[in-house]
């Protein structure tokens, strides 16, 4: 039942991801699939954009605490932005505002990020 | 020759005990006549003469000898296969040689005329002693000048032993698969026979006497036996389906017996010599050597032509015999063998015997690909195997490419130095060719029609076992499978309470529900270090077998912290350190905790990460959610200082109803989610209706259920309700003591009386 969509684009110094539809334990590996590939290319400055996306469930949120150690010990960040306040009540049900930066645009988290290279 | 019977040792000895009893019961006779030989041959001589006969006595002695041999012949076993009833006609035959070459030796050696001079020798040493001479008893070895008795007695012996046993072995070979009139008809022949024996044998000549020195009766029985074994002779389907040498062999068998039978019969013309004995010693030899005699000629005139027409259609049968003999084992050895090697190998050994080959591969479809599969050895070298695969068909396409679009068998000659002719046929599963079965002749003209049917039908064996077993693979598989889950959830079944505790102030009711066979939520009720009962809810993130594995650990945790925490937050740290680090990255845990204080109608609430309480008092639903982040997502010193403990104080009558994400986020078919506010509705609304804790639960479901209605459901939904009794619909049942019993909780710090 689930439409999802993710893509990848550079918005440099930062990475950005996608996300649209569904995330849900189904579509779970695309987003797992996409981290991996980032962080296998020594990418670890990576912003989500959650702005297109219309659920998600507990295997959608798993996949940010999988890899969230690993890009931090790089230096390196995952930070949200965007997301719609139903989104975002899921998150913050789970406490995760107190592990991950959210933003509620793309812009916030990159000025970030640049201040951070910078 | 497809059945093929193992026979067990016993049955084999048990054919030696009657042959040495035979063996015995013979000598014991022949040493009884010759021991009273001289009033044996005297009678013989007086008999012959035309004089009174001789006494009974001796010659019953001797038939009572013979008796044995004879119900081996009415006894004789049916063979089990075609071979065994070879093996017996080819033993016959043997004895038939014997049989001949006794009576050629005897009647070359010993002339009518010592024959005579014995007989008189004897018969005078016989008056001599009847007038009172000394010597009544002439030795047998002294008679004067012609053959010793014992030696003329012995080889009528024989020839009635030899008779009977080739008897034995056509009355077993007739038996073969005979129907109960086939039975029937042996059993007369040999019950007339043994009766014609005895008949003769029993009584004195001039009793029975005729013309033909034997008795008309047992003459009579003896031509009416031959009748019978006539047409038992014409069973002569034990051969059809023997190979070709076997053939021959019968044929050529069939003359010795034949012959020793007829030199038998020719001797009865010479009345001075066997004949002459055994009229005389054993006249019941005589009557059923004729009958013997008649039956084993013609039985062995038709073997042998029988034989002789069967000789020209023996390749033919042999080869369909081959190969349906092949298919047959081919089939039987798929089925057993379990690897894919093994039944590879079998395959293609059963391809190379079945016809001549001089190779045999199979070449397989794999991802567009083709491969040669050649399991130990193709029989002959790869190197050779892939010039043949080069070799180009009449369109000039290489063989690689052409077998996988094969549809009926092709063969190419010369494809290769070394290889005159290479057979392909397709192995074709459902609609699809899935490879080719491929054999190499060193002849050109090696593969004939015949051959290619073989193969064919063996690879339409190859592609059905291997649906087959694939079939039956997955579904052992999937039976399995469905076993373990059916076992797991069973004992997930068993994880949650079996029921909930009963309490004076309140109503518990619960429900968990996994979306698939096993879930990660769950349910149970705790008991603190002060002996409060707490209710927790958690959610495994994830769902099925992973979570439910996750969910089985998390609560045997909760379960041993329990007892050592004084609070619903204590318990919830406690429990993410325990996990946090514990559990694969990318899974936590959500829980609610509700520790119930129940004599001040009070609860005190720890929430890590699970969805909102729901509470309501007075009539007033309000979803209570204090902050917590899930369990084994931050490390403890985060989590602890994140984690918040909500006392909620109720009346009685209010509820609390603690949830998983699979009920609000339930949606209906048209995607739309059942909500939190809807939730709270349902429950506000049962319980203005004075519900108890099973109805609120039982009106959600039921609430949830309607809105879903067909909609696939996608999470686990688990439900606590707790009523607290009193109000105007639940009166309070408290026991007296009941509050006293609690109030020493340490936690209890306010006196408030309920």
């Amino acid at each position: 039942m689930s439409q999802f969509s993710l893509s990848t684009r550079t918005l440099p110094p930062t990475h950005v991801i996608d996300l649209a539809g569904f995330l849900d334990a189904h579509t779970a590996p695309q987003l797992e699939g996409a981290f991996k590939g980032l962080i296998d290319e020594g990418v670890y400055r990576i912003i989500v954009n959650f702005r297109d996306l219309s659920y998600i469930s507990s295997a959608g949120l798993g996949v940010f605490m999988a890899f969230i150690e690993e890009v931090r010990t790089h230096n390196g960040d995952i930070k949200l932005v965007g997301m719609s306040p139903k989104i975002y009540n899921v998150f913050d049900l789970l406490g995760f505002p107190m592990l991950y930066e959210i933003y509620d645009d793309e812009e916030q988290a990159h000025r970030k990020f640049t201040e951070a290279v910078g | 020759m497809l059945q093929r019977h193992h026979r067990t040792g016993s049955e084999r000895k048990g054919t030696w005990p009657g042959l040495v009893l035979c063996t015995l019961a013979t000598l014991c006779g022949w040493g009884v006549t010759m021991w009273v030989g001289d009033g044996v041959l005297a009678g013989t001589v007086e008999f012959m003469g035309g004089g009174d006969g001789i006494p009974v006595w001796p010659r019953t002695l001797l038939g009572i000898a013979m008796l044995p041999w004879l119900l081996r012949m009415l006894l004789a076993a049916a063979p089990r296969d075609d071979n065994e009833a070879y093996r017996i006609f080819i033993r016959t035959s043997i004895i038939g040689l014997m049989l001949a070459l006794t009576v050629i030796v005897l009647t070359q050696t010993v002339d009518a005329s010592t024959l005579r001079e014995t007989v008189a020798g004897f018969s005078a040493g016989f008056n001599a002693g009847l007038e009172g001479s000394q010597e009544r008893v002439v030795p047998v070895h002294r008679s004067a000048g012609g053959m010793p008795v014992s030696v003329a007695s012995l080889a009528a012996v024989m020839i009635g032993v030899g008779l009977t046993l080739m008897a034995e072995g056509m009355m077993a070979i007739v038996r073969y698969r005979a129907n109960r009139v086939w039975r029937a008809f042996a059993w007369i022949y040999a019950g007339l026979i043994l009766a014609a024996f005895i008949g003769a044998q029993a009584f004195p000549l001039d009793v029975l006497g005729t013309e033909f020195q034997i008795g008309f009766v047992p003459v009579i029985m003896v031509f009416v036996a031959v009748g019978s074994a006539l047409p038992l002779a014409f069973r002569t389907g034990w051969m059809t389906n023997l190979r070709r040498p076997r053939k021959v062999a019968i044929a050529l068998a069939a003359v010795p017996l034949f012959s020793g039978v007829l030199l038998v019969v020719g001797s009865v013309d010479d009345p001075l010599f066997i004949t002459g004995y055994s009229a005389a010693i054993m006249p019941g030899l005589l009557t059923s050597l004729i009958g013997l005699s008649l039956a084993l000629l013609v039985f062995s005139v038709i073997a042998f032509i029988a034989s002789l027409f069967a000789l020209p259609s023996a390749g033919a049968i042999d080869r369909r015999n081959d190969e349906m003999g092949w298919l047959a084992r081919f089939s039987g050895l798929l089925l057993r063998s379990l690897d894919e090697g093994s039944f590879v190998e079998t395959a293609l050994t059963t391809a190379r015997d079945s016809t001549g080959a001089m190779a045999a591969w199979f070449v397989m479809k794999r991802e567009g690909e083709t491969e040669l599969v050649t399991g130990s050895s193709a029989g002959v070298p790869n190197v050779l195997l892939e010039r043949v695969m080069e070799a180009r068909d009449d369109h000039g396409a290489a063989l690689r490419q052409s077998v996988l679009g094969l549809s009926s068998p092709l063969v190419l000659v010369d494809p290769a130095p070394g290889v005159g002719a290479v057979a392909a046929v397709p192995l074709v599963q459902g609609e699809e060719t899935i490879g080719a079965l491929l054999a190499a002749h060193r002849d050109r003209h090696g593969f004939d029609r015949e051959s290619l049917l073989v193969l064919r039908a063996l690879a339409d064996q190859v592609a059905l076992v291997r649906q087959h077993s694939e079939l039956v693979r997955r579904s052992i598989e999937q039976e399995r499978m469905e076993g373990e889950m059916e076992v797991a959830r069973d004992m997930q079944a068993r994880l949650l309470p079996r029921e909930m505790p009963e309490s004076p102030f309140y109503q518990l009711s619960a429900i968990s529900q996994p979306a698939r066979i096993v879930g990660g939520d769950y349910y149970d009720v705790v008991s603190f270090a002060d002996r409060t009962m707490g209710l927790v809810i958690a959610d495994v993130a994830g769902k099925g077998p992973g979570a439910a594995l996750y969910m089985g650990m998390v609560k045997g945790i909760v379960q041993g912290l329990s007892g050592e925490c004084h609070d619903a937050a204590e318990l919830l740290r406690r429990a993410n350190v325990a996990l946090h680090g514990a559990i694969d990255g990318r899974w936590f845990v959500t829980m609610t905790c509700v520790q119930v204080v129940d004599h001040l109608y009070r609860v005190r609430v720890a929430r890590a990460g699970h969805c909102a309480t729901l509470v309501v008092r007075s009539g007033k639903a309000e979803w209570v959610r204090s902050r917590g982040m899930g369990l084994a997502i931050a490390r403890p010193d985060l989590f602890n200082t994140t984690l918040d403990l909500v006392e909620l104080d109720f009346a009685p009558g209010d509820a609390l109803v603690l949830v998983s994400d699979g009920l609000p986020e339930a949606r209906s078919e048209g995607g739309e989610e059942f909500g939190d506010d809807r939730l709270a509705e349902t429950v506000r609304n049962v319980m203005e209706d004075h519900a108890g804790a099973e109805g609120v639960r039982d009106a959600i479901l039921s609430a949830v259920r309607t809105f879903t209605a067909d909609a696939e459901q996608h999470d686990d939904s688990t439900l606590v309700v707790l009523r607290w009794r009193g109000g105007h619909d639940l009166p309070t049942t408290r026991p007296a003591h009941a509050g006293a019993d609690r109030s020493g909780a340490p936690l209890l710090t306010s006196s408030t009386s309920p």
